[in-house]
């Protein structure tokens, strides 16, 4: 007998004391402990654990010139008299006879704990067939429970998840190995409409590999280990030399006003700048004849044109900028622009011009190009159902958030805009996409939800077969229309309390589960929704083992098919 | 030395049972005995049938038969002189604390049937038997404490007991072993604060401690 439930409820959880003999330093909160009902077995994650005492006594005892051992030996024995320790544990399932669902009853009174052991694991969580479910992790349990916790891949991208938790706890890992499953799932269950991926990858860790805190490499990425299936794209052009990854170009004629909104943040643009600047473009576009150049008309000033000017792509913009504009100088151009802007919207716009214009210049530092990005192929391949899955990694730029924002939105936008194209034609897109957005609240954010083509895509395309994998240190930042959307969690250690309550919307017993997450080790996450019969807590499955294991795996899958597929050439069937 | 070897010999016993009232057992000490019993003594009685009640004694009398009483004034030596058959006068009586029980040479301890007047009562100082009576099962078991300081034994009485078998704990059972086991049996009577019982306890025990 290791405890027994002396009270508590559904909703409130359930307080079981552990017997005397019990060490209270193995049940660790977060853990699944099981509980033998009269008709049913729980299962409970233990959401707190402690030891009231006697205090009287506790203070007598150690003012008692006595040795250390003879203490103990006294306490042993003094047993609840001086001590009672209890765990807390919150319901999350029920089993009678072979039928499992959610708790909604409340164990009976004296209800003996009992350690989880691997038949309890596959009782409730049923098991990883390494088709659709993939294991997630060994869960944190009380007792020798070794079998991994599965994660349904088709239950999983039929709708958005999100991966939070700080800095170095695992969410890339996390990211790589939930994008590994998703593609063994399309080579091995080749599903009706494929999974495509596209993975904005900030720190180059989904393309290229994974590092160690001191930011060695310590595992292939997912792009990396399953090459033949992925396309990786980078605006840094050295790294795209090196490592043979497609070079990507921003045009910044695909953007727009809401994309430098969304980016005048970070480079400290003023609100009355962001409040004029659809002002601002339609007298570039239209008034100086910019048109989709009229961006440039920002940028360009005589200092830019130095910059400019050593660079053919660079050259062909500012030649083309003075000819549509009719300028014979950057210096008339420029000033054409302002007394434009002071006669149509006065001298206050005109000063605000001046003085934040300056400010978007930053982009100049980036690979631009007059000559088309590569932003429409991108989203061309993501479409077709024999395509790669696209990674996008920032390589140099990956501490460049203005960047990686203006690149996920052009090819956001892009997204949308063609699948919205098939919609009109009232056909289906031929594919699912999987989008894994890193630094989410940049996109999702309360102020940006509604300007991002995120939003959009998260408003209106999931029903079209577009996710999202929201990946944030921050989830409290995230609109709550974004949390809303999201119907798998996965949440490594946070513990700012806001941003713990955002990433427990929609779980069972958040009130109990909100104190396992601050104590989460690293490498531990706590996953609740579809994509798992039941909340838990798991050490995530070692990435590296496990990368070697699929790759194996697949060249033999790949072998045996090849090997299938001469047979039947040879007999004919084929 | 067996229990049987023990209580075979009537001419070993120590006295007899006087009275039974509940669960405490007044037994009647023989005159020269008297002075070998002390609070906590273990004694066995020689019951008929295969149980034999063991006890601790919880409280000593020492009474005239007669009801009465003279002051004489005279050390012991000068009044065993006068009168040599003076303490057939007296009446030296114990109570026990029925603890345990002997069944086919096993220890036990629960209380069985109760005795009979005048069935003999051997006191038990042979520390083979001292040991089997606090390790029935060979395992330390103080469970007859239960019943002795249930019956009445204070810290008083159970610092007696101690100092009585001092010797026996420090050197056969080991001290620390007989609080943890002591300190388990007050917890199961109601004792709330242990604490003076184990100072006195380690007191008790002193240079053993």
């Amino acid at each position: 007998m290791i405890g027994k439930v002396i009270s508590g409820s559904v909703n409130k959880g359930v307080r079981a004391v552990l017997s005397n003999e019990e060490n209270i330093e193995l049940y660790p909160v977060g853990s699944l402990i099981a509980i033998k009902g009269v008709t049913k077995t729980y299962l409970g994650l233990i959401t707190d654990a402690g030891i009231d005492s006697e205090s009287n006594l506790v203070n007598k005892l150690t003012n008692l010139s006595i040795s250390n051992e003879l203490r103990e030996v006294i306490v042993k024995n003094l047993g609840s008299l001086i001590k009672r320790q209890w765990i807390e544990i919150a319901l999350i399932a029920q089993k009678e006879g072979d039928s499992v669902s959610k708790a909604s009853t409340m164990p009976s009174f004296n209800s003996d704990l009992i350690n989880v052991d691997n038949e309890v694991i596959n009782s409730f969580f049923s098991r990883s067939d390494r088709r659709v479910k993939w294991p997630l992790g060994i869960p944190k349990a009380v007792g020798k429970a070794l079998s991994p916790i599965p994660i349904d891949v088709s239950k999983l991208i039929e709708l958005s998840f999100g991966i939070y938790g700080k800095s170095g706890t695992g969410k890339t890992f996390l990211g790589n190995l939930i994008a590994s499953y998703i593609t063994m799932y399309n080579i091995i269950e080749k599903p009706e409409k494929r999974i495509k991926l596209l993975i904005f990858d900030m720190h180059s860790e989904y393309a290229l590999e994974l590092k160690d805190n001191l930011g060695r490499p310590i595992a292939d990425g997912v792009g990396k280990t399953f090459k033949d299936y992925f396309k990786a794209y980078t605006p840094d052009e050295e790294l795209a030399r090196s490592r043979g990854i497609e070079f990507l170009k921003i045009d910044y004629s695909e953007l727009t006003t809401d994309d430098l909104r969304l980016i005048a943040n970070i480079f400290g643009v003023s609100q009355t700048f962001l409040i004029q600047l659809d002002n601002f473009s339609k007298v570039l576009r239209e008034d100086i004849k910019l048109g989709d150049l009229w961006v440039w008309g920002l940028l360009i000033d005589e200092l830019s044109e130095k910059e400019l000017m050593r660079s053919v792509e660079g050259r062909r913009i500012l030649h083309e900028v003075l000819s549509r504009s009719g300028s014979s100088s950057v210096r008339a151009l420029q000033a054409r622009i302002e007394e434009r802007i002071k006669s149509a919207y006065g001298p206050s716009a005109l000063t605000t011009y001046r003085s934040q214009r300056v400010k978007l210049k930053r982009l100049l530092k980036y690979p631009y190009t007059y000559s088309g990005s590569t932003f429409k192929n991108i989203v061309n391949e993501l479409l077709d159902p024999e395509g790669p899955s696209v990674i996008i990694s920032l390589g140099r730029f990956e501490k460049e958030m203005p960047l990686y924002m203006v690149i996920a939105n052009i090819v956001a936008r892009r997204l949308r805009s063609k699948v919205m194209e098939y919609v009109e034609r009232g056909e289906d897109i031929p594919v699912k996409v999987l989008i894994f957005l890193e630094e989410a609240h940049n996109f999702l954010g309360k102020d940006t939800y509604y300007l991002s083509p995120f939003g959009d895509i998260a408003r209106e395309l999931r029903k079209r077969g577009i996710t999202l994998c929201v990946i944030d240190q921050k989830p409290s930042e995230l609109d709550p229309n974004v949390i809303t959307m999201i119907w798998t969690n996965f949440i490594f250690t946070l513990t700012d309390e806001r941003d713990i309550e955002k990433s427990l919307i929609g779980a069972p017993h958040p009130h109990l589960l909100k104190k396992i997450v601050p104590i989460l080790d690293r490498q531990e996450v706590l996953v609740y929704g579809e994509g798992v019969n039941f909340p838990v807590t798991v050490k995530v499955i070692n990435y590296m083992d496990m990368v070697k294991e699929l790759k194996g795996y697949l060249q033999n899958l790949l072998e045996k098919r090849k090997k299938l597929e001469e047979l039947y050439e040879e007999s004919g069937l084929l | 030395m067996k229990w049987h070897e023990l209580i075979s010999v009537p001419q070993k016993a120590v006295g007899e049972v006087a009275s039974v009232e509940g669960s405490k057992i007044e037994v009647f000490i023989y005159p020269e005995y008297f002075s070998d019993v002390g609070i906590g003594s273990l004694m066995v009685i020689n019951s008929l049938g295969s149980i034999k009640p063991i006890g601790l004694v919880l409280r000593l009398a020492h009474t005239s038969r007669l009801g009465t009483f003279t002051p004489l004034r005279k050390p012991r030596s000068e009044i065993m002189r006068m009168f040599p058959d003076l303490e057939n006068y007296h009446k030296f009586v114990v109570t026990l604390s029925y603890t345990s029980h002997l069944t086919n040479g096993d220890v036990r301890h629960y209380r069985g049937p109760m005795p009979r007047l005048h069935d003999l009562v051997y006191l038990v100082n042979d520390e083979e038997l001292l040991l089997n009576f606090f390790k029935p099962d060979g395992r330390l078991n103080l469970d007859f404490l239960i019943y002795f300081i249930s019956d009445g034994a204070s810290l008083t009485e159970l610092r007696d007991f101690i100092f009585k078998y001092s010797k026996l704990i420090s050197s056969k059972i080991g001290i620390y072993e007989f609080i943890g086991e002591m300190v388990k049996v007050l917890t199961k009577v109601g004792v709330k604060d242990v604490i003076p019982y184990i100072e006195e306890t380690i007191k008790t025990l002193g240079d053993y401690a």
